[in-house]
């Protein structure tokens, strides 16, 4: 039997392609900005930049571990060897042609990253872990591709938004308006961080992808895009996994070659 | 008060329904209702959007002014208006005698909608909002 | 105007206001038409002074043209011309909703057979047409709480209890042509022929009671007293109307019929979700789906049928009891309304009609086991339904949350596909393949809670196996699967309702409950679910069970 290899997503269409990319580790993702790792941790407000972590447990290797097996198979990420609490970021997703959308940020996380628990929505996505590789990853994934500044929100509450339509300046609905146009830069700056609590300073996340551009970076299949129904793939793979798991939970002996 | 709302609320009186394709600034939204509010047969609009509260009303920033910038007052035929939505549709209720003069009015609103939207919208004309009082106009009753 | 926009004026005028707008003589466009109505004047009179008082909402009187700004639209009743406001449909504010749930707990169907044969071959007296309906008579003095056997017994405030009644019915047309019509449902009277044909074969000989408590015991006590009730009140009505003898022990039969041999509407619930019978959690799909009459009135319009289902469901499944019941609080008025507001799912369901007439052979088309043909087709629905959002961005924003999505879609999905194939469970089926093709092309669903049960319902969909499958009929909210699936119900309900309409069958589960819910002195009226609905948002409906008679005034 051939060794299994990853294949991540089916499909020829561009959405298709850019899941694969997205979900495959290999892969490394274009980062389009550089915003500061300070300015990153202002934005998700769960501490000052320069603050100590606050921990919740002592440091692993000071503590009297049960004897486990698993505790010794897994080696524990930087942050949980420490002790560090457990925080969050909450990216919101427009559905007009965000770069990525809920699902395919829960599956790129798990194939992605360690340590890291997901809450899946239909207009947001949240990523749990423990502090200091959350900041890691959160400067990633604002920096990286998968994040545009008009039409990814960063919303750890309050978060409607995804499903309205844009605003003159083409940025998805925050009725808090955490992040605002800067006409004169062309550029989209944070002005209250994630649950909207003023910042001190204007964070800029840069300008905004044209649409057309959103349309070759995005997940999303849309009438007005690439229609799934266009990628007989991608149908045909939803289509099986449906019929197998209806075979599965009728006639089970009828799945064959499987 | 305005009175005429009540008058003829129990009479589904055709409407002209406009969604914009981009939810408008505060002063888009001024500029276009300048431009409609001197169109005649006009009953009244109603705009709606997404609301943009004063204060953020839960969550741990509960209490603080939200300074939405697009929270603020117009001034539309010379009085000001504040705003509290960022607007996405316009519901105008026509005061018309016949379907003529229903058109001429749908002609006009079209004409201020071309010159002063940008972005595009849908129209079209029928009835879309209440015009019988429900339940929720009781409740201080 | 341009020859293009006048056609989608009309268009929409025609779709609004379902007649020609080029009738300028219509009820719609008769500007002083209410002012005809002395009721309405008064009403208007007192909207009037109220809104003086409160100010109409968010209107500037100072503009040229009063000027109003809000961030809700109102929600139009599907398929009616009635605007309310989200917060009228909330079940606590709306007294159509609660007297639709009302008139369900409080209906037991209890059989005259046995009661009769208890009559004639245990104690020797005759049965005849006469003594049945003279025994009518007194049961519609006793079940309101009329005394009748005993004395010194208090009575119920007849105010209180007006709405409690028994009628009966049977597929005998001899028998119920020889009774009293003041007692009697008349199925030949209520039902087209072809259905009245059906609904009388499957009835048979048997004479049945519609027995209907009172709205108020409903209230007081809960679902599980409503057979109490009907026992005690049918055991005292035989006593007097036979002249029987109180102590004799063939009293006890008459009880024991009536209790554990009579039809609820619901059935018990285990412990863990404990409640008694004809509470909301016991009805199956089925009987729910029976208790819709717009196919026995509307008879050419399947569509309507499993719409106001839906509509239905989402006020009794939905609403009050996941909302209420189950979860607490204020509940899930907004995400269950979006399944009968603003004819958005009627759209998906009439294009999908039109799409099996087209192309897929009609009702009952396409093979129950031709398993491709079927794929494609829900394909086909879905997609259409998912396309409408991304075309239209008001409809997307008048369904802003995935989860509103999801079900509108999938409904929409499982009705068609149930209507194409005649068979339920293909519905339902075809309902999770919609699922996972909403997740599949917009990358999002609903939220983890609501998506869970769509991620393992396909392989649940064709399952008959104990505590893993039932035919969809049978299935309810206390389904293992759907016991905590708020959102769901409303479409789940429409589905089987679905494959019986394009099978022509005259009812789903329970011929007698179709045949109990079709009577004229219900408070609620089961034809006409979303304009009910309405007009309880609109303070137009008149609940049964009101205390004002027994309250200084």
């Amino acid at each position: 039997m051939a060794k299994y290899k990853r294949q991540f997503f089916p499909g020829t269409t561009t959405p298709a392609k850019n899941r694969r990319r997205y979900l495959d580790p290999k892969v490394k993702l274009k980062q389009l900005r550089d915003v500061p790792m300070d300015d990153v941790v202002r934005i998700m407000g769960h501490r000052a930049p320069g603050e100590a972590y606050k921990s919740i447990h002592p440091p692993i290797t000071e503590a009297n571990e049960p004897a486990c097996p698993i505790r010794k198979l897994v080696t524990p990420i930087e942050g949980a060897a420490a002790g560090d609490r457990v925080r969050y970021i909450q990216f919101a997703d427009s559905v007009y042609f965000a770069p990525i959308s809920p699902y395919q940020r829960a599956w790129m996380y798990l194939s992605r990253y360690r340590g890291v628990d997901t809450g899946t929505l239909s207009g947001r996505q949240i990523i749990e872990m423990r502090e200091r590789n959350l900041e890691q990853v959160a400067k990633e994934l604002i920096d990286n591709e998968t994040f545009d500044p008009a039409l990814t929100g960063i919303r750890g509450a309050t978060v409607h938004g995804h499903s309205c339509r844009l605003d003159e300046h083409g940025l998805m609905f925050d009725g808090w308006q955490r992040y605002l146009w800067d006409d004169k830069k062309k550029e989209v700056m944070y002005v209250k961080d994630q649950v909207a609590l003023p910042l001190d300073k204007k964070i800029y996340v840069g300008k905004p992808a044209s649409m057309s551009d959103l349309k070759k970076r995005t997940t999303i299949f849309r009438a007005d895009g690439v229609d799934m129904r266009d990628d007989k793939e991608v149908t045909d793979f939803y289509l099986r996994i449906h019929t197998l798991r209806t075979l599965g939970g009728y006639r089970p002996f009828d799945v064959k070659g499987e | 008060m305005s009175t005429p709302t009540v008058d003829y609320a129990n009479v589904p009186l055709p409407e002209v329904r406009v969604m914009t394709h981009r939810l408008l600034s505060a002063e888009t939204t001024e500029k276009i209702l300048n431009d409609i509010d001197v169109i005649h047969n006009l009953r009244q609009i109603n705009m709606s959007g997404e609301s943009l509260p004063r204060t953020i009303n839960s969550g741990p920033a509960k209490g603080l002014a939200n300074n939405h910038t697009e929270r603020k007052v117009i001034h539309v035929n010379g009085h000001e208006v504040e705003l509290h939505c960022l607007v996405g549709a316009f519901y105008i209720e026509l005061s018309v005698t016949d379907e003529a003069e229903m058109d001429k009015t749908v002609d006009e609103i079209k004409a201020a909608f071309d010159r002063t939207i940008p972005d595009g919208y849908t129209i079209d004309v029928g009835r879309y909002s209440k015009y019988r009082p429900s339940l929720h106009d009781y409740r201080s009753a | 105007m341009a020859a293009k926009d006048q056609k989608l004026f009309l268009e929409a005028c025609k779709k609004k206001f379902k007649e020609e707008p080029t009738q300028m003589e219509t009820k719609y466009y008769c500007y002083g038409g209410w002012k005809q109505s002395k009721r309405k004047v008064e009403l208007q009179a007192t909207a009037a002074e109220i809104a003086k008082k409160r100010g109409f909402p968010m209107m500037n009187e100072d503009i040229g043209v009063p000027l109003g700004q809000r961030s809700w639209m109102p929600y139009q009743l599907s398929h009616t011309d009635i605007f309310v406001e989200p917060d009228d449909l909330h079940c606590i504010n709306n007294p159509a909703i609660q007297q639709a749930w009302d008139d369900i707990r409080r209906t037991v169907l209890v059989g005259l057979d046995s009661p009769h044969q208890t009559i004639e071959k245990r104690l020797g007296k005759e049965v005849t047409p006469e003594t049945i309906s003279n025994y009518l008579e007194v049961v519609n003095h006793t079940m309101p709480g009329g005394a009748v056997v005993q004395e010194h017994m208090a009575e119920c405030n007849p105010a209180l209890v007006a709405d409690s009644y028994v009628k009966v019915f049977s597929g005998n047309d001899d028998l119920i042509d020889e009774i009293d019509p003041r007692f009697v449902i008349d199925i030949n009277k209520n039902f087209p022929k072809e259905q009245a044909a059906q609904l009388k074969k499957a009835i048979g000989n048997t004479l049945m009671q519609a027995v209907r408590v009172p709205t108020m015991v409903g209230r007081l006590m809960d679902g599980g007293t409503v057979s109490r009730h009907a026992a005690m009140q049918i055991s005292m009505a035989f006593i007097s109307a036979y002249k029987l003898a109180a102590g004799e022990a063939a009293i006890a039969d008459f009880a024991y019929s009536a209790k554990h041999q009579s039809i609820t509407m619901g059935s018990m619930m285990p412990a863990r979700r404990v409640r008694g019978p004809n509470e909301p959690g016991g009805i199956t799909f089925g009987f729910l789906d029976d208790m819709v009459q717009s196919d026995r009135v509307y008879p050419d319009d399947p569509g309507r049928a499993a719409l106001e289902t839906v509509a239905l469901a989402a006020g009794i499944y939905d609403q009050v009891y996941l909302g209420g019941y189950m979860s607490g609080g204020v509940g899930f008025t907004q995400y269950a309304t979006a399944a009968y507001t603003d004819n958005i799912l009627e759209d998906y369901v009439y294009h999908g009609i039109d799409t099996i007439k087209d192309r897929y052979g009609g009702f009952c088309g396409v093979k129950p086991d031709d398993y491709k043909k079927q794929l494609k087709l829900a394909d086909e629905i879905s997609s259409y339904a998912l396309e409408m959002y991304e075309r239209y961005p008001a409809v997307m924003e008048t369904h802003f949350g995935g989860s509103q999505r999801a079900t509108v879609t999938a409904a929409s999905t499982g009705i068609v596909t149930a209507m194409a194939t005649g068979v339920a469970d293909n519905g339902l089926n075809a309902w999770y393949q919609s699922m996972l093709q909403h997740k599949e092309r917009t990358g999002r669903l609903g939220f983890y809670g609501f998506d869970l049960q769509d991620q393992c319902g396909s392989a649940n969909s064709y399952a008959y196996r104990s505590d893993e499958g039932l035919p969809m009929e049978l299935r309810g909210p206390n389904y293992p699967n759907y016991a905590m699936n708020v959102g769901h119900l409303s479409g789940y309900a429409g589905i089987p309702k679905a494959a019986h309409l394009a099978r022509g069958d005259a009812f789903v589960a329970n011929p007698m409950i179709k045949v109990a819910f079709s009577d004229k002195d219900l408070v609620f009226d089961f034809a006409n679910v979303t304009k009910e609905f309405g007009r309880g948002g609109l303070r137009e409906f008149v609940p049964a069970g009101e205390r004002t008679a027994v309250i200084k005034g």
